[in-house]
């Protein structure tokens, strides 16, 4: 927004951000200004901008954990610097029906294993997991179906795509 | 309180317009009042595609249906995964 080609306000998603921010080209940004942004809210529109991908990759993201998933491929637990102390966990994972496409999804920085990351994502605490006599359950992208009244659950879906 | 949705889609993108769906002629939605899918009830399985991810088959039975979620930390809460 600009009044009279005096000054100009810039947004993104209603956060007002530096103007860098709104015009430089996603593809252009440096991963490093992650570190200059102090407010919570702009540092948000500055990840969606450049992407956690990209962004991970900059930052020189650490591997925590891997796991090569009976159904779903390999999952990687990462770890990036956020800037000002702060450490972010992602999981990173492909689409299973889409190859080469990559999803990264922000969990909770407890998440110390791939496994227990899939956990909160799947929605399941360890305690419902029981390999042997729990119930299948199924998977589409975003949604899970699971079976009505179960309370014991495999640990991984039957199928995913 | 559970009530039976006009149709049998599981979800809906909120960007891409793109839905999962249960393509059993007898299968059905249960929704709540604002008409989020809850539940899915197969008396004899389904098939359930979406435009994007290849089609799954469910055997037999009723689900709960559930939306995977993720942790946003710039606002440090768990939220469901938008597509």
């Amino acid at each position: 927004m600009e009044y009279w080609g005096v000054f100009a306000l810039y947004h993104l998603n209603g956060v007002r951000v530096p103007d860098w921010l709104a015009e430089t080209p996603s593809e252009k940004l440096d991963a490093q200004k992650l570190h200059d942004l102090d407010n919570a809210e702009v540092r948000r529109e500055f990840v969606r901008k450049i992407g956690v991908e990209r962004l991970s990759y900059s930052l020189g993201a650490a591997t925590l954990d891997t796991l090569q998933a009976p159904v779903g491929g390999t999952y990687t637990l990462l770890e990036l610097d956020a800037g000002n102390g702060s450490r972010w966990k992602y999981l990173r994972m492909e689409n299973p029906s889409l190859p080469e496409v990559w999803h990264v999804e922000g969990v909770p920085n407890e998440c110390d294993t791939v496994q227990k990351a899939l956990n909160f994502r799947n929605g399941l605490t360890e305690d419902q997991i029981d390999e042997r006599e729990g119930a299948e359950w199924y998977q589409q992208g975003d949604v899970i179906l699971r079976p009505r009244g179960a309370a014991k659950f495999k640990r991984f879906p039957s199928t995913i795509s | 309180m559970e009530k039976k949705l006009p149709h049998k889609r599981l979800a809906e993108g909120e960007v891409t317009g793109h839905f999962h769906e249960a393509t059993a002629q007898d299968a059905v939605v249960y929704g709540d009042d604002a008409g989020e899918p809850l539940k899915l009830d197969a008396p004899n399985g389904t098939d359930v595609t979406h435009q994007e991810h290849d089609t799954i088959t469910v055997p037999p039975g009723q689900y709960d249906r559930v939306i995977v979620q993720e942790y946003d930390h710039p606002e440090e809460e768990a939220r469901r995964v938008v597509d």
